[in-house]
C-alpha cells in the first residue's frame, strides 16, 4: 500500500511538473534589471514603467507569436556590480528568452560583457556611450541615439546662439566612459572654447561653478544624472550667476525636474531623443502617452518612451522572424528598419544606432518646450534675460 | 646531394616539379585576376561612397543658400560642421575611413578626419590625387582611397577603405593556396615514403643481397620480382661460367707451365708479360726479371740481331702478315747460345701474342752433322768422280796425241800430195788440198 501511494503521489507531481513547465514555456519571458532605487532611480523607474506598460499593451493584443509576454524586472539599486549579478543569475538560469539592458551606460557597460558571452540578443534602451560597444559586440543594440549625436546638437545650437566659451562638468563615472564623446572635436569645429571640462563636485559645485564665472563661461553643460543637475542648479542660484546657456543631459527630461527646482528650472535645456512634444510626429506615439497617463497619471519622460519602444522592436522582430531563436533574432535586431513612436530603429556593424535623431528641449514657464531641431520644435531658444550676451 | 640520389626522390621529382609549377602559375593567375576585381570593385564602390557624401554636401549647401545665409559666417560654419558629421556618421556607417582637406597647395589643412585615420590623412596630403583610386600602405595596412573636391566650400574629400574588405577573397584564395601547398608538400614527402617503401626498399633489398654477393631473393612487386629473379639466374650462370673459366684457365696454366717449351705472352710493344718456368730455365732470368721488362729482342743473340725486325713484327699485334715461326739463337743469362725456334699466334680478342720458344739446338746440331755427313760423303763422290775424270782426261789427252800426230801426218801427205784431193762428204766439199786450189 505504501509504494502504491508513493508511486501516486510521484504521478502526481510529475503531471503537475509538465504542467508548470508547459504554463512556462507557453510565454515569452523578459528579463531586465533597472535602477528602480538609488541615484538613478528617476530614471530607471520611468524606464521600468514603459517597458511594464509595452508589455500590458503587448499581451493586450495577444502577446508575441501568440504568447504572452512575461516580463520580470529587478531592481539594481543603481549599482553596476548589483546589475552584473543579476544579469549573470538571469541569464545563467536559462528562464528567460530575452532581456532588455539596464538603465545608463555605466551600468551597461558592466552587463555587456554578460550578454555578449551568454550570446543573448539584448536591446539597450537607454545606453548612449558609445565606448560600451566595442568591435567585437555581436549581441547588444542601442535604441538611444549615440551620445556622440548629443554632443553635436547642443554644441550647434550653441554655436547658433553666438555662445563661444563654455565650462562642461561630467558625472565622474561618464568621464571614466569618455564622455561627453566629441565634446572638444565640436568645440574646434564649431567654433567653441571649451575653458575647462572636468569632473563634477556633486555635493559642492560652487567653487567650480564660481571659476567657470571668472573665467568668463557663457554656457554651462553639466553631463551627468538627476542630482548632478539638481544640485548645480541649486549652486548656480547660490552663487547668483546665470550663465546664457544652461544644458544638463538627462534630468530636464523627467517632471520631477520642475518639481525638484520649481522656477530654477526654466531656461535649462537637455538633450533626448523623444519629448512629449514630438510623440504626435511617430506612429502610435500619442496612444503611448495616453496609456501611459492613464496608467501613471504622470507624464512619461523619454527613458519611459524609449523602454516601450524597446519592447515594439522586439516584439517586431521576434514577429518577423516568426521564432524565439535568439541567433536568429540578433540577425534580425542587426538588419532591422522600422520606425516606432521614439523615431527610427536601425544600427551599424556593431550594433550601435544610427537612425535616430536627438531633440533639445527647454523649460519654459514651467513647461518642456523643443527648440532643436528646427523642423520639430515647437518654441525658440529662450535666454535668462539676467543673463550676459 | 645525396638525397638527390634517392630513386624515389628522383622518381617523384619531376611530378612534383610539375605539380609545383602548375600550383605557382595558377596561384599567381588567381591571385591576380581576384586582385584585379579587387581593385576594380574598390574604385566602383569608393566612388559610389563619394557620390553619396558629395550629394549630402550639396544638398546641406543649397539648403544653407536657400536660408539666404551664405554671408553669415557662423550659419556656415554650424553647416559645415554639422555637414562634417554627416559625413562622418555616413563613414562610421560604412566603415570607411575619411578625411576633409580644406585650403589649397601648401595651405591645406586637415579638417576632419576619422579615428585612426590621422597617418592615411598625413600621406595623403600632398598628392594631388583627386578623382583617381589610389592604393596606400600605411602601417601595416592597405587602404584603397578616392578624393574628390567640394568646391563651393574649398573641400578635398578622401574616403578610404581597408583594403581588407576587398581583398579578402584574395587572403582567402592565399590562405587555401598556402593549406593546398603544405598539402602538397605533405603528398610530396607520403610520395617519397611510399616510393621509398615499394621501390627503394626491394631495390635496397636486392642491391644489399648483390654487395654481398648472394643472388636476390625477393619477393613482391612483380616487376622488381621478375628483375630479381633474373639476376639471381644470371648470377647463377655466371658462377657456373666462372667455375668453367676457372677450370679452363687452371687447364691452360697446367698446359702453359708444363708445355715442355718455353712460353710467352707478349704485350702489344713485344714487353714480355708472362712467361712460363721453362723460359726461366731457358733463359737464366726469373719470371719476376722478365714479366714486364723485358722484351723478346733482349734475348737475341747479337749475330742474329737481323733477325729482329722479323721477329718483332711476328708478335706485335699489328702485323697480320708475320710469319708462325722464325728461328733465332737465344743468348741465355750466362752467354750461351741456344737456337730457338719462335712461333706466335695471336690471343684472340686481345692485342697479346702467346709466345712459344722451342730449343732447336740440339736438332741443329744433328742437321749440322748430317748435313756435313752428306756434305764428305758426296766429297768423296766427287773426288772419285774427279780422279776417274783425270784418268779419262789423261787417256783423252793420250788419243787427242795420238790423232793430232796422225793429223799431222795426214796432212803433210795431204798437203805434199801431187794429185788434187779433196774430201767429199755427203755431196760437200770439205777440204780442197792446195793443188786443186
Amino acid at each position: 500500500m505504501r509504494l502504491r501511494n508513493r508511486l501516486i503521489v510521484l504521478v502526481l507531481a510529475l503531471a503537475f511538473l509538465d504542467a508548470a513547465t508547459a504554463r512556462a514555456v507557453d510565454s515569452v519571458r523578459i528579463g531586465v534589471s533597472s535602477a528602480l532605487s538609488g541615484r538613478y532611480a528617476a530614471m530607471g523607474r520611468m524606464y521600468a514603467d514603459g517597458l511594464r506598460l509595452w508589455a500590458k499593451d503587448q499581451n493586450a493584443r495577444g502577446g508575441i507569436l501568440g504568447r504572452p509576454v512575461d516580463l520580470v524586472i529587478h531592481d539594481d539599486s543603481s549599482s553596476p556590480e548589483t546589475a552584473a549579478g543579476i544579469y549573470r543569475k538571469m541569464l545563467s538560469s536559462g528562464h528567460f528568452d530575452f532581456l532588455f539592458g539596464p538603465y545608463s551606460s555605466v551600468i551597461s557597460k558592466a552587463v555587456v560583457p554578460l550578454l555578449e558571452e551568454y550570446r543573448y540578443p539584448t536591446l539597450m534602451p537607454l545606453t548612449t556611450t558609445e565606448t560600451v560597444w566595442n568591435a567585437s559586440s555581436r549581441y547588444i543594440f542601442g535604441v538611444n541615439t549615440p551620445e556622440r549625436r548629443w554632443t553635436r546638437a547642443v554644441f550647434a545650437l550653441m554655436a547658433s546662439s553666438k555662445i563661444e566659451r563654455l565650462v562642461i562638468l561630467v558625472d565622474k563615472s561618464l568621464l571614466e566612459l569618455g564622455s561627453p564623446l566629441d565634446a572638444r572635436k565640436w568645440a574646434d569645429r564649431l567654433g567653441l572654447k571649451i575653458l575647462f571640462l572636468e569632473s563634477v563636485n556633486r555635493k559642492t559645485p560652487a567653487d567650480q561653478l564660481r571659476q567657470a564665472q571668472a573665467a568668463g563661461a557663457q554656457a554651462l553643460v553639466v553631463w551627468g544624472y538627476f542630482d548632478d543637475a539638481v544640485a548645480v542648479r541649486k549652486a548656480l542660484a547660490e552663487i547668483g550667476w546665470t550663465p546664457r546657456i544652461f544644458f544638463t543631459q538627462v534630468a530636464p527630461s523627467l517632471e520631477d525636474y520642475g518639481r525638484v527646482l520649481g522656477d530654477l528650472a526654466n531656461f535649462s535645456l537637455g538633450c533626448g531623443v523623444w519629448e512629449p512634444e514630438v510623440a504626435r510626429l511617430f506612429p502610435g506615439g500619442v496612444e503611448f502617452i495616453n496609456s501611459f497617463r492613464r496608467e501613471y497619471n504622470c507624464d512619461p519622460s523619454y527613458h519611459a518612451a524609449i523602454g516601450y519602444a524597446a519592447g515594439v522592436i522586439l516584439s517586431e522582430a521576434i514577429s518577423r522572424t516568426g521564432e524565439t531563436d535568439r541567433e536568429k533574432i540578433r540577425e534580425m535586431l542587426s538588419s532591422l528598419d522600422t520606425v516606432t513612436l521614439v523615431g527610427r530603429y536601425g544600427v551599424d556593424e556593431r550594433g550601435v544606432q544610427i537612425r535616430q535623431r536627438p531633440v533639445i528641449y527647454q523649460w519654459q514657464n514651467g513647461q518642456k518646450r523643443v527648440i532643436w531641431p528646427e523642423p520639430l520644435s515647437t518654441a525658440p531658444l529662450l535666454f535668462p534675460p539676467e543673463s550676459k550676451p | 646531394m645525396s638525397l638527390l640520389r634517392k630513386l624515389s626522390i628522383r622518381m617523384a621529382a619531376p611530378v612534383l616539379l610539375l605539380a609545383a609549377l602548375s600550383w605557382l602559375v595558377l596561384y599567381l593567375f588567381v591571385v591576380d585576376t581576384i586582385s584585379f576585381f579587387a581593385h576594380q570593385r574598390a574604385e566602383e564602390d569608393l566612388k559610389s561612397f563619394s557620390r553619396e557624401i558629395f550629394g549630402d554636401c550639396n544638398h546641406d549647401f543649397e539648403e544653407l543658400m536657400q536660408s539666404g545665409k551664405l554671408d553669415d559666417p557662423t550659419a556656415v560654419r554650424i553647416r559645415k560642421a554639422l555637414t562634417m558629421g554627416n559625413i562622418e556618421d555616413y563613414l562610421s556607417q560604412f566603415r570607411l575611413q575619411g578625411v576633409i582637406y580644406g585650403g589649397n597647395g601648401p595651405d591645406r589643412q586637415v579638417l576632419m578626419e576619422t579615428e585612426g585615420a590621422e597617418e592615411l590623412a598625413t600621406a595623403m596630403s600632398d598628392k594631388d590625387n583627386a578623382n583617381v583610386l589610389i592604393s596606400r600602405t600605411i602601417g601595416d595596412k592597405r587602404y584603397f582611397a578616392y578624393a574628390f573636391d567640394f568646391q563651393p566650400w574649398g573641400w578635398r574629400i578622401l574616403v578610404a577603405q581597408d583594403s581588407v574588405a576587398y581583398t579578402g577573397l584574395a587572403d582567402e584564395v592565399r590562405r587555401l593556396y598556402w593549406i593546398s601547398g603544405a598539402l602538397l608538400l605533405v603528398i610530396a614527402v607520403g610520395l617519397v615514403v611510399v616510393e621509398n617503401r615499394l621501390l627503394s626498399r626491394p631495390i635496397n633489398q636486392i642491391m644489399r643481397d648483390l654487395r654481398s654477393g648472394t643472388p636476390p631473393t625477393y619477393k613482391g612487386v612483380e616487376e622488381l620480382e621478375f628483375l630479381s629473379t633474373s639476376i639471381a639466374g644470371m648470377m647463377l650462370t655466371l658462377t657456373e661460367r666462372e667455375a668453367l673459366l676457372r677450370e679452363s684457365e687452371n687447364r691452360y696454366r697446367t698446359i702453359f707451365e708444363t708445355t715442355g717449351t718455353a712460353v710467352a705472352v707478349s704485350e702489344a710493344d713485344t714487353t714480355l708479360a708472362m712467361v712460363n718456368t721453362r723460359f726461366e730455365q731457358d733463359t737464366g732470368f726469373s719470371k719476376q726479371e722478365i714479366e714486364g721488362k723485358k722484351s723478346l729482342a733482349d734475348f737475341v743473340a747479337p749475330d742474329d740481331l737481323d733477325q729482329i725486325p722479323a721477329l718483332q713484327s711476328m708478335i706485335s699485334a699489328d702485323c697480320d702478315a708475320a710469319p708462325g715461326q722464325c728461328e733465332f739463337t737465344l743468348v741465355d743469362r750466362l752467354g750461351g747460345h741456344k737456337h730457338m725456334l719462335l712461333s706466335a699466334a695471336v690471343i684472340p680478342g686481345t692485342t697479346r701474342r702467346i709466345v712459344s720458344l722451342m730449343d732447336i739446338t740440339d736438332r741443329k746440331r744433328e742437321e749440322l752433322e748430317r748435313r756435313l755427313e752428306r756434305e764428305a760423303r758426296a766429297a768423296d763422290v766427287l773426288r772419285r768422280k774427279n780422279i776417274e775424270l783425270a784418268g779419262e782426261i789423261a787417256a783423252r789427252r793420250k788419243t787427242e796425241e795420238s790423232l793430232r800426230a796422225s793429223e799431222e801426218r795426214f796432212r803433210a801427205i795431204f798437203e805434199t800430195a801431187e794429185d788434187s784431193l779433196y774430201f767429199r762428204h755427203f755431196c760437200i766439199v770439205m777440204k780442197i788440198s792446195a793443188e786443186s786450189g
